[in-house]
């Protein structure tokens, strides 16, 4: 194991998809990433291999190997590092940190793995069945094989944990929410504190004087977050993903009389409802031919439903912002992120029009020119500073795991 | 004089008023075997004097009426479509204007919808984000609701304008317009939508009721009573009452605290969405019949919204008039307290029919 030079630490961040594995080894504080790799197909038969997509100080190799769970794709990562650390043991990692989608109410601030928290988490599974029990399965093989190595799990969830109870509580029974711990918890929330804090770097602004609105806007999971005196006060997603935006398969908010409805004439079981709303609403649902919003933008000149689709997307985003907007009383900044975020001007541009009585204000030319990095797309009279900055979840893991480690000193 | 009927729990309401808008109501419990027991029991209230008009309020009418319709064989024509719509209200409400059209024939009656001035919604406010085989092929939309007030305010304030209009009654419903037409309306296919109420919960994350049903087995019969009969105030409180009585405990119990919190910020982001698709705001018109006691809430509300132009008087917001100007002089932004009651409004929307039989 590599001695700790002074502050420095690697940390493997281990980031979970439905169907992907996501690796980087990143060395802390500095944030050097010295490897990084994704597996993809993981535990799915497609037409196309299974294959890891590993970079190593920059130089990248593809493997094609069948992995049928996710704890089979890291241990073939695993192989792959294990060559990488006899070549250049400064790539070695000292610590593991994992992302966990939802661990309810049990913990609100990255934990270190230990068996009573792992017990502990196996109760989760429910909150987020895709997830949840992908994330458990690695950490369990972590705890097994590397006992000495540190393990850290980072939620999705912790950033909001400082959702105040007017924002956070909904009006069922109280009784009913206390028994099963049903209240907004937030996700994306890695994310949104990654790029509120580099939005505050960008911008050389102290992040606990500032009000942030961050639109984390993906191919997936889309959401919006109220951020004051840097902590978050508001999430589009609710007790789970589902919630808020319209996404890419989910349906966001919704009447759920109207649900009911169709449940009741369909005779849907609640597995039957919860697929539909979950997997076959949102995106894919209006549109019908693809669940990737670009798709339908690239029809939306010519076919009704792709501009519909794009004008609901378009709609929910703005809604959700001019709320947070009120509840801020303006924002200092607003935030782009992620897949869709970054990645379409159109978008943006869409989203910001007519925004100045809430004082945004898009400059066209420079939000048409974006290329990558952080950048400032806003007017100079823009009373709010509109940036787009790219996400890095792995980054941010790696930096509250880092937190963890210098709180309760070294790994030894 | 004109009669403004409505179907009430347990009886009939009836506003009698005199053409120069002098009124009385009555209340008749109970239901009528026939037209002629109710004829009875209705002139022995207002009177044996000539009745220009019946006018009926209507919770929905679908998207089969324009616009008020007269009672004929074509308006019963079409509530038929209806059948299984509503079926706690509608049946009732229809049998009874079958009575009063058997009882009062040769008197013109009108209908007047609480959702047919949403008809024209823009389709990404209308539909939800479901597969097309569920919605709009299956002509699952939104409906909206309290149509009736938030035309009449959108009638208070100058045409071309962007208004936002809050009606608090029963329910609590948000409406943004442009000029004179609806943008959004925050009750939708059912009247779980939107703003909780003294027992419905309003917006709720739809995972939760996934989560209930899947891990936890709740029924959907179970959790439809929940969200409808044990949660909004009352699931949050515990306390049984009406929100203009919880009102009066803010500030000494933090139940009561907390569910009045939840309530402003449910109201504040369909606000926020109206606000969002209008492009800004000119007016804020408040009416139902939950204004004058909830004033001291509004005020809250719009306390949020000082950046936005909207500077308020002190409370209390006093006048002779229907409508009183609760904004400063100062105020770029107009807020309005529209205290016109639905019969008061209907009977007014009822006096270009009394010209003639047939709706002009």
């Amino acid at each position: 194991m590599t001695a700790f030079k002074g502050d420095f630490m690697n940390i493997l961040v281990l980031n979970c998809g439905s169907s992907s594995l996501k690796y980087k080894v990143m060395r802390m504080p500095d944030g050097v990433e010295l490897i990084k790799g994704e597996a993809e197909r993981v535990g799915v038969r497609t037409s196309g291999k299974a294959r890891i997509r590993h970079e190593v100080l920059g130089k990248e190799r593809v493997v094609e190997i069948p992995m049928e769970s996710h704890s089979a794709a890291l241990k073939a990562a695993l192989c792959l590092m294990a060559d990488d650390f006899i070549a250049d043991p400064d790539v070695r990692f000292d610590v593991f940190a994992h992302r966990y989608v939802h661990p309810g109410t049990l913990f609100s601030v990255p934990v270190r793995i230990t068996r009573p928290v792992l017990t502990a988490l196996k109760k989760t599974f429910p909150l987020a069945p895709i997830h949840n029990p992908i994330s458990y399965a690695l950490m369990e093989f972590c705890h097994k094989k590397y006992r000495k190595i540190p393990q850290f799990a980072v939620f999705d969830t912790s950033f909001h944990a400082s959702i105040p109870p007017e924002f956070s509580t909904y009006a069922i029974p109280l009784k009913v929410a206390k028994k099963y711990g049903i209240k907004r918890v937030g996700f994306h929330g890695i994310s949104h504190k990654y790029v509120s804090e580099e939005a505050c770097r960008f911008t050389a602004r102290d992040m606990s004087s500032q009000r942030i609105i961050s639109c984390h806007l993906g191919t997936g999971g889309s959401s919006v977050c109220a951020i004051k005196d840097g902590k978050s006060i508001n999430n589009s997603m609710g007790f789970t993903p589902l919630e808020g935006l319209m996404m890419n398969t989910r349906c966001g908010d919704i009447d759920l009389g109207a649900v009911f409805c169709i449940m009741f004439k369909e005779k849907f079981s609640p597995e039957e409802a919860e697929k539909i709303l979950n997997n076959k609403s949102g995106v894919l649902g209006v549109f019908n031919s693809s669940s990737d919003l670009r798709d339908a933008m690239k029809d939306m000149g010519s076919d009704k439903p792709a501009k519909m689709t794009f004008d609901m997307y378009v709609h929910r985003v703005r809604a959700y912002i001019c709320f947070y907007a009120v509840i801020l009383k303006k924002a200092d900044i607003l935030i782009f992120t992620d897949s869709l975020g970054q990645g379409s001007s159109v978008l943006r541009e869409s989203i910001c029009r007519d925004m100045e009585f809430i004082g945004i204000g898009l400059d066209k030319k420079l939000n048409d020119a974006y290329s990558g990095g952080v950048s400032d797309i806003s007017t100079a009279s823009s009373e709010t500073r509109v940036l787009v900055v790219p996400t890095d979840e792995e980054a941010m893991i790696a930096r509250e795991a880092y937190k963890e480690m210098k709180k309760h000193g070294t790994c030894r | 004089m004109v009669l403004v009927v409505d179907r009430v729990p347990e009886g009939i309401k009836i506003w009698k008023f005199k053409l120069d808008g002098s009124s009385e109501s009555f209340y008749l419990a109970g239901e009528f075997s026939g037209a002629v027991n109710l004829k009875r029991a209705v002139s022995g209230l207002v009177g044996r004097g000539r009745i220009n008009c019946i006018s009926f309020r209507m919770i929905f009418g679908g998207d089969l009426f324009a616009g008020p319709v007269p009672v004929d064989t074509e308006f019963f024509r079409r509530m038929e479509q209806l059948t299984g719509f509503f079926t706690l209200h509608l049946p009732s409400t229809m049998s009874m204007i079958e009575k009063f059209h058997e009882a009062f024939e040769g008197t013109p009656m009108m209908v007047f919808f609480e959702n047919t001035f949403f008809r024209n919604l823009p389709d990404e406010e209308k539909y939800y984000a479901l597969p097309v085989e569920y919605s709009e092929n299956s002509g699952i939309r939104k409906w909206g609701f309290h149509g009736i007030f938030h035309e009449n305010s959108a009638k208070t304030v100058s045409c071309g304008e962007r208004t936002v209009s809050i009606v608090f009654d029963k329910l609590t419903t948000v409406c943004a317009i442009r000029g004179r037409e609806p943008v959004s309306i925050s009750l939708g296919y059912t009247p779980l939508e939107g703003v909780m109420s003294r027992t419905s919960s309003g917006d709720i994350d739809p995972g939760i009721v996934l989560y209930l049903m899947t891990v936890h087995k709740y029924s959907l019969h179970r959790i439809d009573d929940m969200l409808k009969e044990e949660s909004g105030f009352l699931g949050l409180t515990g306390y049984d009452i009406s929100i203009e009585d919880m009102i009066k405990f803010s500030g000494k119990d933090k139940k009561v605290d907390l569910a009045f919190q939840v309530y402003k910020s449910q109201i504040l982001k369909y606000v926020a969405e109206g606000l969002s698709l209008l492009g800004g705001l000119d007016n804020i018109v408040f009416s139902g019949s939950g204004t004058g006691v909830l004033n001291p809430l509004i005020h809250g509300i719009l306390k949020n919204m000082s950046f936005l132009g909207v500077n308020l008087k002190s409370l209390p917001w006093e006048s002779e008039g229907e409508v009183v100007l609760a904004s400063s002089p100062e105020s770029r932004v107009k807020v309005y307290i529209n205290k016109a009651r639905i019969p008061d409004i209907i009977f007014q929307m009822s006096k270009p029919f009394l010209l003639s039989k047939k709706p002009a």
